[in-house]
C-alpha cells in the first residue's frame, strides 16, 4: 500500500498550469525526494496533498484513504515542515514546540516527553527558553522542523528545510531526518539542493513545469542518461586539433575547453581517464590536476530538460 | 486548549500594551473625573456681587434723587462727605469703587437738552482701579440717564419727577434669566458616570489592540497554514480563539470598571442598585464593540502597529462622539447628528439614564434597553463583517484556504 498516492493531479493558477497531470506514489518507509528548480511545482504538489490548495483535477490518497480537508484522522498522522519558518514570536522555543505538538497530542505527560525528544533530535538543547527572535537562522530552521515533527508522525513533508542554513545546522537537520526515517516515518523531501537529495533520499522524482520528468533511485536516474564519467583536466591552453582528437576517442561524448580547464564527458559505465591523459601527453600538452567524477543529478536534469537544475 | 493558551500568551507577552492602554488610560480617567466640577447643590445659589458706590448729589433735583434711589438697589452705598479730601480717599482707600458727583442744575439741564436737542450735561465720576466694579456701575448710571433723556423727549410736558419715575420703572424691567442645570438630577453620581464614559477610550484602545494583536498573530498566513494541516477542526480552533479574545475583553472590562468602583465608590453609591448593575452591563455591552473591531482587524490580517493605530484613533474618535471630551450640547447640530452613528453616544446616553434611574419601571427601563440594543447591534454588525472577511480569507489560496478542495 502506498503511503502517498497522487493520480493525474492538475492545478492551474489562471492560465499557468502549476501541476500538469502529476502522478506520485510513495511507499512506506521511503525517503522520497522531490527535486526540481524553483517554480517547478514541488510546493504546489505538497500543498495540494495537504489540502491547503484546491486543485482542478485528480485524486489524492494517503495511507490508502482518500484525502480531503476534513480527514482529521489522516491529518493526525502527518507532519509538515513548511518552507518558511512558521512559529510564534511571542512563545519560547519549548512553548512553540509544545503548541504544535499539542495540536496532535492531547496527553500532557506524553507531550512533554515528545517535546524533549524533538528538542534533542534537532539539537536545540539549551535554547528551550529563548524566543525565536533570539535564535540564529539555522537554529530557527531547526525549531521550524521540531514544531513539525514533535508528534512523531508516520508521514512527514519537508519543504526545502535547509534553505539558507549554516553547514552545521544542515548536517543536524539531515541527520535528524534520517533518524526519523529509521524510526519508521515516511519522508517526503523537497529541495533544489541535489547533493542533499542524493545523500538522504531512497527514491527521487525530478520535476519541472509541474510534471514528473523521471522517478527512480539515485543510481537508476543516473543510469537513465547516456552521460557517465566527467573528466576535468587543468590545462592552460588547448592546441589546435586537441579537441578533435579527444572527441575521436571511443566512449567520449563531448569535449570543451574554457577558463583553463578541459572538460570531457564520457559514456556511462566507462573509464577513460587513461585514454584522455595519453592524448595530452602525446600532443605535448602540459596539464595540472586531473579530476574524474561520476554523473550528478544535475547532469540527469540537464540531459532531460536541456537546462541546468539551478537555473 | 493549546490554541487558547497560545492566544493568551501572545497578549500577555506584550505587557506594555496592557499597561499603557488599560492601566494608564484608566488612571487618566480617574484624574480627569477627579478634577472636573459637576455642579451640585450650590450650583443654583448664585449671588451677584454688590458694588460699593458713593453719590454726591449737589443738584438735589427729582432726577438726581431718583437716580440715587435706583443705584441703591444695584449696590451698597458708602456715604462720604462732599469734601475734596474725602472724595480722594473714598476710592484711593477702597471705601468705594465708584463715586458719582451730580453737579447743581443737572436735572433741569438734562430735561432741557432732551427737549431742545442740545447736548446732554456730563456727570463727574471716579472709578476704582482695583476692579471693573466702578465701570459696571457707570454703565448702569449711563443707561438710566439715557432712558431719562429719552423719556424727557417723548413726554415733552411731563415734570422732571414723572420722567425720573418712568426711567426707574423702565430700568426695573429686564429679561427673565433662569439658571438651567445640565445633565443629571443625580449630581453626586456624575464623577462615576464621567469615569465610565471616559472608559469608551480605555475599552476601545485596550481591547482593539489586544484582540487585534491576538487574532492577527493567529491569522498570520504561515501559522494559519500550519494550523490548517493539523487535526484541529476549524470550529474547535475558532472557539478557542474566540474564548481567548473574550477573556481578554472581560479582563480589560473588569479592570476598567474595577478601578472606577474602587476610586469613585462614593459617587457610585448615589446610583440605585439596579442602575449600577445596568451601568456595568452597559459597559460590558459596549466592550463587545471593540472586541468585534479587534476580530475584524485580525481577520483582515492587520499587524501589531496597525492595530495600535486603529485602537488609538478609534478610541479617541468614539469617545469624542460620545461627548467625553466636549459635551455634545456644545457641538453644532451636524456633529450631534453624526454622533448618533457612534456607539459611544448610545453608551453615554445609557449611563446617564442608569445613573438617574430611581426605580426600575418599564418606562424608565425601555430607553436603557434600547441603548443596550443599539450597542449590541453595532457589535453584531461588525462581527458579521469580520466573519465574512474571515471566510473569504480562509478560502483564498494565498491564506492557505482549503474550503474549495473538498469540491475538487
Amino acid at each position: 500500500m502506498d503511503v502517498v498516492s497522487v493520480e493525474n493531479l492538475v492545478k492551474r493558477y489562471g492560465d499557468v498550469v502549476a501541476l500538469d497531470h502529476f502522478d506520485l506514489h510513495i511507499g512506506k518507509g521511503e525517503v522520497f525526494g522531490l527535486l526540481g528548480p524553483n517554480g517547478s511545482g514541488k510546493t504546489t504538489a505538497i500543498n495540494c496533498i495537504l489540502q491547503l490548495l484546491t486543485y482542478d483535477k485528480g485524486s489524492i490518497a494517503l495511507f490508502g484513504e482518500p484525502m480531503h480537508p476534513s480527514r482529521y484522522d489522516l491529518k493526525r498522522r502527518i507532519g509538515v515542515v513548511p518552507q518558511n519558518v512558521a512559529v510564534f514570536e511571542e512563545l519560547t522555543v519549548r512553548e512553540n514546540i509544545d503548541y504544535f505538538c499539542g495540536l496532535y497530542v492531547d496527553d500532557r505527560a506524553r507531550r512533554r516527553a515528545l517535546v524533549d525528544e524533538a528538542v534533542v533530535l534537532v539539537g536545540l538543547e539549551g535554547y528551550e527558553k529563548r524566543r525565536p527572535r533570539k535564535l540564529s537562522g539555522g537554529l530557527l530552521r531547526r525549531l521550524n522542523i521540531a514544531c513539525g515533527i514533535a508528534h512523531k508522525p508516520d508521514l512527514v513533508f519537508f519543504d526545502e528545510p535547509t534553505v539558507a542554513v549554516d553547514p552545521q545546522s544542515r548536517n543536524t537537520i539531515l541527520e535528524g531526518i534520517e533518524q526519523m526515517n529509521r524510526a519508521g516515518s515516511t519522508i517526503v523531501y523537497t529541495s533544489h539542493y541535489m547533493e542533499e537529495v542524493e545523500e538522504i533520499c531512497t527514491r527521487i522524482m525530478i520535476m519541472d513545469h509541474g510534471r514528473a520528468l523521471a522517478t527512480g533511485t539515485n543510481t537508476e536516474l543516473k543510469a537513465m542518461i547516456g552521460a557517465g564519467e566527467k573528466i576535468r583536466v587543468e590545462t592552460p591552453e588547448a592546441p589546435e586539433g586537441l579537441l578533435a582528437r579527444l572527441e575521436g576517442l571511443p566512449h567520449v561524448l563531448r569535449v570543451s575547453h574554457r577558463d583553463g580547464t578541459l572538460y570531457v564527458t564520457c559514456e556511462n559505465g566507462t573509464h577513460n581517464v587513461g585514454d584522455v591523459l595519453a592524448v595530452l601527453q602525446d600532443g605535448g600538452v602540459p596539464f595540472g590536476r586531473v579530476y574524474a567524477e561520476p554523473p550528478t543529478l544535475n547532469d540527469v536534469f540537464l540531459e532531460i530538460t536541456g537546462t541546468e537544475l539551478r537555473d | 486548549m493549546q490554541v487558547f493558551k497560545a492566544a493568551l500568551r501572545t497578549v500577555l507577552r506584550h505587557p506594555l500594551y496592557l499597561l499603557v492602554y488599560a492601566a494608564f488610560l484608566s488612571l487618566m480617567g480617574v484624574f480627569m473625573a477627579s478634577g472636573l466640577s459637576f455642579g451640585g447643590s450650590d450650583a443654583a445659589a448664585f449671588v451677584p456681587y454688590e458694588t460699593t458706590f458713593s453719590i454726591i448729589d449737589r443738584d438735589g433735583s427729582d432726577l438726581s434723587q431718583e437716580l440715587a434711589a435706583y443705584l441703591r438697589t444695584c449696590g451698597i452705598e458708602a456715604p462720604i462727605e462732599d469734601t475734596r479730601t474725602a472724595l480722594q480717599d473714598a476710592v484711593a482707600k477702597g471705601q468705594s469703587s465708584y463715586v458719582l458727583i451730580v453737579p447743581p442744575g443737572f436735572g433741569e439741564a438734562l430735561m432741557d437738552a432732551a427737549r431742545s436737542d442740545k447736548e446732554a450735561p456730563a456727570l463727574q465720576t471716579v472709578y476704582s482701579y482695583y476692579s471693573l466694579e466702578g465701570s459696571l456701575m457707570d454703565q448702569e448710571v449711563n443707561e438710566y440717564l439715557n432712558l431719562a433723556h429719552a423719556y424727557a423727549g417723548l413726554l415733552p410736558h411731563a415734570p422732571q419727577a414723572a420722567v425720573a419715575q418712568a426711567a426707574t420703572q423702565a430700568m426695573g424691567t429686564s429679561a427673565q434669566v433662569q439658571t438651567v442645570e445640565w445633565g443629571s438630577a443625580n449630581a453626586g453620581s456624575q464623577r462615576f458616570v464621567f469615569y465610565l464614559s471616559w472608559g469608551t477610550y480605555t475599552l476601545f484602545a485596550a481591547i482593539i489592540v489586544s484582540v487585534g494583536m491576538l487574532m492577527g498573530t493567529l491569522n498570520r498566513t504561515d501559522l494559519r497554514r500550519r494550523n490548517l494541516v493539523s487535526p484541529v477542526t476549524p470550529l474547535k480552533y475558532g472557539l478557542q480563539v474566540g474564548a481567548a479574545s473574550l477573556l481578554v475583553t472581560v479582563g480589560v472590562w473588569l479592570w476598567t470598571v474595577g478601578v472606577g468602583l474602587a476610586v469613585f465608590h462614593e459617587s457610585a453609591a448615589h446610583v440605585s442598585g439596579t442602575g449600577l448593575a445596568l451601568m456595568l452591563a452597559s459597559s460590558l455591552a459596549f466592550a463587545a464593540i471593540p472586541l468585534a473591531v479587534g476580530c475584524l482587524l485580525g481577520q483582515l490580517g492587520v499587524g501589531e502597529f496597525a492595530s495600535n493605530a486603529v485602537g488609538n484613533i478609534a478610541g479617541m474618535a468614539v469617545s469624542f462622539l460620545g461627548g467625553v471630551w466636549v459635551s455634545l450640547d456644545l457641538l453644532d447640530p451636524t456633529m450631534q447628528a453624526i454622533a448618533h452613528f457612534s456607539p459611544a453616544y448610545w453608551y453615554t446616553d445609557a449611563l446617564q439614564r442608569e445613573a438617574d434611574l430611581a426605580a426600575p419601571t418599564l418606562d424608565a427601563l425601555m430607553p436603557i434597553l434600547g441603548d443596550l440594543g443599539v450597542m449590541l447591534l453595532f457589535a453584531a454588525a461588525i462581527f458579521a463583517v469580520a466573519l465574512v472577511v474571515g471566510r473569504m480569507r480562509a478560502q483564498s489560496a494565498e491564506a492557505g484556504g482549503n474550503a474549495g478542495a473538498s469540491h475538487a
